[in-house]
This record gives structure tokens, C-alpha cells and sequence, in this order.
């Protein structure tokens, strides 16, 4: 299970990557924003973990980047934010994100997350 | 000279104008015949039955000199906006930018000293061995360690109330400057005060200044409802209010 990690704070890159790992995923791949997570994507990837504000291309730009590539259409994306308007979450959904979490968040959120949109990823399969 | 002296000294140039205009206006309209030695004369004793008249040089003088001492006024006025409002904003906005990287810096080489203590931890259950060490032991320092890497999420959320909190500095300094602005004109073009390059605009879609770590499970909780559980929701599963949950 390869996992691609995007947020612009390298403090929460590693904490995700940590807890990422405490769950048992280890293969963790970090990009600094959008741009880079798009480069950074090819067909290893398994699962998208990324935040919304950063600079160069935000979370969301990026989810509807990647849903506009067939490619990549199906990756299972959580976000993971501060942000917690409904607007906001609506828009979320829409552009394709699978599940939302928000800051701070414990390992065992993250898990529960984690396993929810892969079981519907794999079931939809 | 307080606003009453200088109202008094404008009604008074303004009666004395007013004088001197009633009486080219009479010349004007006067037949060149009917302006007799006679009417000359009455104009002349008018004229010189007014001698105050002669003191508006010395009036419009003090008038200039009154509007420069306002100038002045207005000049340091302008500087004191500066001087204790923008330059303290930016004061301000610079020691934030330091909390926030010195904060940034300690949270990072706490993550390391938790990175090493992780290693620790798995060389220390190696050597040990699971006979001599219950894996209980190993378990619980572990869960503790990634404990604290989670508490250190507060980085984050307080770099973004931080950089909420800058960008509000930013305009608050913007609108300052529009004010100060209105005297450079009072001032007119000599009288201008530079004023320093205004503060790097931040990227706003770079953070969320309602960022918070309060009631973040009771959030999360809606949140999953409105995603109807943890899936992606059908539409009619949308949350359908607009607002903030908090």
C-alpha cells in the first residue's frame, strides 16, 4: 500500500507520515502542494492523503486535476483540514474527495477513514 | 489662532471684498456721462472712508501664514500615523512571522528527538528480547511517542491563525496608508511623506485563519455525517444549511 502525502507543513507531513506508518503503511510518498503531488502521482499510488490550503495549488484544485485524468480518476483521496464550513465540504465532495478529516486528528480517525474508503473502493472494484 | 479668530478674519476679508466689488461694479455700470467729478469724488471718500482696506495684504498674509502652520500640523500628523501605526504594525507582523518560524523549528527537532526515540525503542526491543520484556512494554512507549507527534499538530493550526492574524495586520496597515494617503494631498505634491514598500500581500489560499483545535471531535462528528459516515455521500445526503460547523 503506497500512500501520497500532500501538505504544505513539513511538521504535518511527517506527522501524518507517522501515523500513516503506526497503522501500518509504510510506503509513504510527500509532496509540498498540488503541483508537485501531481508530478509526484503515477499509477503506484494507492491512496491520496492531502491538505486543502497551500500555496502554488491547494487541495482542491489538485483533487479536481486528478479526477479530470482517468488515470487517476479512482485513487481513493482523503482530505485532511482545517477546514470545517459546510460550503467548504460540499465542494469537497463534489470535486471527488472520498472522506475528510479534520486537524487535529488522531491515528485512530485516520484509521477508521482509511479503512472505510478503501473496503468502498475495493467493493466498488 | 483658533477656528473662531480664523472665521472672524475670513467674514472680515469677505465683507471688505465684497465692498470693493460693489464699488467696480457701480463704475462699470455707470453712464460714461453720468460719472460726474461728482460720483468720483463719492467713490473715492467711500473708498477712503474704508481704510482698513489697505490692511489686506497684511490679512491675506496672515491667512498664508495660519494655512502653513495647518500644513505643519497635518505633516506631523501624518508622520505620527506613521511612525505609530504602520511602522508598529509591521513591528508586529515581523515578531508573528518569528513566533511562528521559531515554533515551526522547535516542533520539527521535537519530531526528530520522537523519530530517535522510536529508533530507541526498536533497538531497545531487540537487544531486550520479547522473553525478558513483555512486548506490552514496547507497545505502551510507542502509543506514547505517537501521542506526542500527535499534540505536535498544534504547529500547524497555530502557523495558520498566525498567518490569519498577518494578513489582518496587512490590510489593517493598507487602510492606515489610505488615510495617511488623505494628508499627502492636504500636503499637496512638495509636501509628500515617503512611506515604505507596502508588506509582501500573503497567499491566501495558503491558510485557513479559522483554523482551530476546539471541539474538533464534535466536528469531525457532523462532518462524517454529512459524508454519511465516512463514504462519499449522495447529493441528498449534502449537508443542506449553509454555515460553519464549529
Amino acid at each position: 500500500m503506497k500512500c501520497l502525502v500532500v501538505d504544505d507543513s513539513a511538521t504535518m507531513r511527517r506527522i501524518v507520515v507517522n501515523a500513516l506508518k503506526s497503522i501500518g503503511y509504510v510506503d509513504c510518498v510527500e509532496a509540498g502542494d498540488g503541483s508537485e503531488a501531481l508530478q509526484r502521482c503515477d499509477s503506484s499510488i494507492d491512496l491520496i492523503i492531502t491538505d486543502w490550503n497551500m500555496p502554488v495549488m491547494g487541495g482542491l484544485d489538485f483533487v479536481k486535476r486528478l479526477r479530470a485524468d482517468a488515470q487517476f480518476a479512482r485513487i481513493p483521496i482523503l482530505m485532511v483540514t482545517t477546514r470545517s464550513v459546510k460550503e467548504d465540504i460540499m465542494q469537497a465532495v463534489d470535486a471527488g474527495v472520498n472522506s475528510y478529516i479534520l486537524k487535529p486528528f488522531t491515528p485512530q480517525v485516520l484509521k477508521e477513514k482509511i479503512d472505510q474508503i478503501l473496503s468502498l473502493a475495493s467493493g466498488s472494484a | 489662532m483658533n477656528p473662531s479668530q480664523v472665521t472672524e478674519l475670513a467674514s472680515e476679508l469677505e465683507s471688505r471684498l465684497n465692498l470693493l466689488n460693489e464699488l467696480v461694479s457701480e463704475l462699470k455700470s455707470a453712464q460714461p456721462g453720468m460719472v460726474g467729478q461728482e460720483r468720483i469724488g463719492e467713490i473715492l471718500a467711500a473708498l477712503s472712508g474704508r481704510p482698513d482696506l489697505a490692511e489686506l495684504p497684511r490679512v491675506l498674509l496672515r491667512c498664508y501664514s495660519e494655512i502653513t502652520e495647518a500644513l505643519g500640523g497635518i505633516r506631523l500628523t501624518r508622520e505620527a500615523i506613521q511612525a505609530h501605526a504602520v511602522e508598529r504594525i509591521r513591528d508586529t507582523h515581523l515578531k508573528l512571522n518569528e513566533v511562528s518560524s521559531t515554533t515551526e523549528s522547535a516542533t520539527l527537532e521535537m519530531l526528530n528527538t520522537l523519530d530517535r526515540t522510536q529508533a530507541l525503542i526498536g533497538s531497545l526491543e531487540k537487544e531486550t528480547g520479547a522473553s525478558r520484556s513483555p512486548q506490552g512494554t514496547f507497545d505502551a512507549l510507542r502509543a506514547e511517542v505517537n501521542l506526542m507527534f500527535n499534540c505536535l499538530q498544534f504547529q500547524d493550526i497555530t502557523a495558520q491563525q498566525l498567518q490569519g492574524v498577518n494578513a489582518l495586520l496587512g490590510d489593517v496597515e493598507a487602510r492606515i496608508e489610505s488615510v495617511a494617503a488623505l494628508f499627502d494631498h492636504a500636503l499637496g505634491g512638495s509636501g509628500e511623506v515617503s512611506s515604505p514598500a507596502p508588506l509582501p500581500k500573503p497567499d491566501e489560499t495558503a491558510f485557513n485563519p479559522d483554523a482551530s483545535a476546539r471541539n474538533t471531535a464534535a466536528r469531525q462528528a457532523i462532518i462524517d455525517a454529512a459524508f454519511g459516515g465516512s463514504a462519499k455521500p449522495e447529493p441528498s445526503q449534502r449537508p443542506s444549511a449553509s454555515g460553519v460547523i464549529r
